[in-house]
């Protein structure tokens, strides 16, 4: 299934082309679907969101502001058992 | 599918699911294959998501497509996103899913496969995924509320200092008890102590290359920091097999211990982004991996039960940990069936991800479904063991003996034969020194993976890799957990004191950090330094310790579910929720009640400090037990208090003594409905 994605990660939705279905597609689907988590788990989607907000290009600079923007956020975040 | 498909293919599921159940449960006599347990816990989960979910979704919650949630209404592109269901669903699960599934049934498999294995999969779906899903269902409609703030709206003030001791309390517990698990996997183990050391200089490396070479490119990082891993794995082996290396890396449990102790302190007051922050990301991709690994395994292998359905231990005798199966093993696992902890998660950083009310259904009902076949893939590893591989490895030296054919033959004794020859025989497969007293449950865990493994990839002659993998991943993300948790122990101790002084409230204070830190480190470092010094092992004590506080949490976040659903005017749905509470009071009730007060030794707190104090043992152990004892009584009190104000509270909304007001977010129109549809 072919997929859309918006102006932000994380939103994804399926075009018409991809309701017809389809084997490869449905894996494809599958595939785009699997990367996405992957990139919010690993904070890359984070990072991506922070860029497009302060409408900077990535760099050292950029990522070391990010990650202090987010230590604080993601220190009080309680892991589970 | 015409409906007609579809209700033979749901009849068809359902009887599976019986079938599988049947099996698991009546089968005397013969192995069964570990595929029986697999089917009916799938086929369980699919009748409980269908049917159950969708019942609770419909009738109990009425999740309202059309309601905007705080993802859509509060979008700050940062804390606040909408987000794909499937992508909050992974979140969720990487967030929920850490060592407890792994190290709970893996302890609760002493009396047998059988009895945790129906209450990992009867748990899940009527109390655990419940849980989950209201919770995270009433925190949407809070705009993100956690669990503490919603127990003070919707309860009381009681209710909101309650909740807040129960999380502190367990997280000061969980970090002791999940320390002790590390330290027995890596005492006198250089290879194991060699890899877990390596991860550090690794991270940094991560930190340096994620900075500096390539920004936010995480997920490559990761790539490469798993393959220094590997290398790192091998060269423990070289490292265990060169006896001047080997001796640097062999370390006793009093110096493993201080060295997590000073770890854990220096993780939460340094700036350590660079260090911490690789190290998480790390342990997330080797977390994920090993478990998908671990589950096409089970499946692809279909590996044999060794372990019989039900052991001699049913009647509390265990050497793992003492008490019989009601109520012990339903407070030995308790990730995987019902975990408080979870409601935490679902009160936290997952409902500001939600994009729409319904997806809250597959991301907690859905999140936890997952977090049990985890628990269930960890009872099958510990169940391939030979029952009598498994209590040598899991039992502590004061139970068994400390010379090997001691302790060969009184496990022998119990009717589960083994020798010596054959452990050292294993130990030596595995690159082990000895097999012996290692307590916690990540060693038998480690041990029944590189046994399923090596069966097929790359046999005999790479067990000992396998456990070295086993036994990495395991202590690579509780050590990740030792850090974050110290970390979040940390904060809320900072947001409490800022009500007393408000400099120590300030989260960028030095000293207010170095005191906190230390606070928290201190409170979990006793914990731990007890259970090193615990002749019966420390886990006999400390599991069940934290086992009832994450119950007791559990029960705290269904009281606040309780009450809510009687204040939504739902009362005829109470039983949802009200029955997983009454069976989690009963159970953790009674549990606390044993630890406390009864007469056992090896069971009761008290009892055991009085046999200590005849027998003029050290006073530091008897002071240990009793603080143990004070612990568990305050917390059962403040539980209790809790289950008191919130029933008075019902019992005000159903006699029309209180107008029944929830104190949810006002409803606005949802514009993603229309977007889709445009």
């Amino acid at each position: 299934m072919k997929l859309n994605r918006s102006r932000r990660d994380g939103r994804i939705r399926p075009s018409s082309r991809a309701k017809r279905g389809g084997l490869l597609s449905a894996l494809t689907h599958m595939a785009s679907v699997s990367r996405a988590i992957l990139r919010e788990i690993f904070d890359e989607s984070a990072y991506q969101r922070f860029l497009e907000r302060s409408q900077l290009e990535s760099s050292p600079n950029a990522y070391a502001v990010f990650q202090q923007e987010n230590e604080q956020a993601k220190s009080r975040r309680p892991r589970c058992c | 599918m015409p409906k007609i498909l579809r209700v033979l293919f749901w009849i068809a599921v359902s009887l599976l699911g019986a079938l599988a159940l049947a099996t698991t449960a009546l089968h005397r006599g013969e192995q069964i294959n570990a595929l029986w347990l697999v089917v009916a816990a799938v086929a369980t989960y699919a009748v409980g998501y269908r049917f159950y979910s969708s019942f609770i979704s419909a009738k109990v919650l009425a999740l309202d497509p059309l309601r905007a949630t705080p993802a859509e209404r509060l979008d700050n592109g940062r804390d606040f996103v909408p987000t794909n269901k499937w992508v909050v669903f992974g979140h969720h699960f990487a967030a929920i899913a850490g060592p407890g599934p792994l190290v709970g049934p893996v302890l609760a498999a002493q009396f047998g496969y059988l009895p945790g294995t129906l209450w990992i999969i009867a748990g899940a779906v009527l109390g655990g995924c419940v849980q989950d899903f209201v919770i995270l269902l009433f925190s949407v409609r809070r705009d993100g509320k956690s669990l503490t703030e919603m127990a003070k709206s919707e309860i009381g003030r009681v209710g909101g200092v309650v909740a807040y001791v129960a999380v502190l309390s367990i997280i000061v517990i969980l970090l002791g008890a999940t320390a002790l698990i590390v330290v027995n996997a890596l005492k006198s183990s250089p290879w194991g102590t060699f890899t877990i050391a390596m991860t550090m200089p690794i991270a940094v490396l991560m930190g340096f290359y994620l900075r500096r070479i390539r920004p936010g490119k995480v997920l490559e990082t990761s790539v490469l920091g798993f393959v220094l891993v590997l290398a790192a794995i091998f060269g423990g082996q070289w490292v265990s097999e060169t006896p001047s290396w080997a001796a640097t890396f062999t370390l006793t449990a009093p110096t493993l211990a201080i060295l997590i102790i000073v770890y854990g302190f220096a993780a939460s007051s340094l700036p350590v982004w660079l260090l911490l922050a690789p190290r998480d990301y790390l342990s997330t991709f080797v977390k994920l991996g090993t478990i998908s690994l671990l589950a096409v395994g089970i499946v692809a292998l279909r590996p044999s039960l060794n372990m019989p359905p039900l052991t001699r231990f049913a009647d509390g005798s265990g050497p793992v940990f003492a008490g019989t199966i009601f109520p012990f093993a339903f407070i030995t696992i308790a990730c995987g069936a019902v975990s408080g902890f979870h409601s935490l998660i679902s009160s936290g950083t997952t409902p500001k991800l939600i994009r729409r009310e319904p997806e809250t259904r597959l991301v907690g009902y859905g999140g936890m479904i997952a977090e049990s076949m985890v628990a269930i893939m960890a009872m099958i590893a510990a169940s391939v063991l030979q029952p009598g591989v498994y209590f040598a490895v899991n039992s502590p030296a004061g139970i068994v003996g400390q010379a090997p054919e001691v302790a060969a033959t009184t496990i022998s004794s119990w009717g589960f034969p083994v020798t010596a020859a054959q452990m050292a025989s294993l130990a030596h497969a595995v690159g082990e020194q000895t097999l012996y007293n290692r307590t916690g449950g990540a060693p038998a865990f480690a041990v029944g993976m590189a046994q399923i493994f090596s069966n097929t990839l790359g046999g005999h002659a790479v067990m000992a890799l396998w456990y070295h993998f086993a036994i990495m991943f395991e202590a690579l993300f509780i050590l990740t957990i030792i850090d974050a948790g110290t970390r979040v122990g940390r904060f809320m101790l900072q947001d409490a004191l800022g009500h007393i002084w408000k400099p120590l409230g300030r989260t960028s204070w030095y000293p207010s950090i170095l005191f906190t830190s230390a606070v928290i480190v201190a409170a979990w470092g006793n914990f731990l330094w007890q259970g090193i010094k615990d002749p019966l092992g420390g886990i006999n004590s400390l599991w069940p310790l934290f086992g009832i506080c994450n119950q007791l949490l559990a029960t705290v976040a269904l009281c606040v579910a309780t009450a809510i659903i009687v204040k939504m005017g739902r009362l005829r749905y109470v039983l949802v929720t009200l029955v997983p509470l009454c069976w989690l009071v009963a159970v953790t009730f009674t549990a606390s009640w044993h630890k406390v007060l009864d007469p056992n030794p090896r069971i009761g707190f008290l009892a055991h400090a009085r046999q200590l104090a005849a027998t003029g043992a050290n006073p530091r152990l008897i002071f240990n037990d009793r603080l143990d004892a004070a612990v568990t009584g305050v917390l059962v009190v403040m539980v209790a208090m809790i289950l008191i104000e919130s029933g008075f509270e019902c019992m005000r909304v159903i006699s029309g003594q209180k107008s029944a007001v929830t104190k949810e977010a006002p409803f606005v129109m949802t514009s993603l409905a229309m977007e889709e549809q445009a």
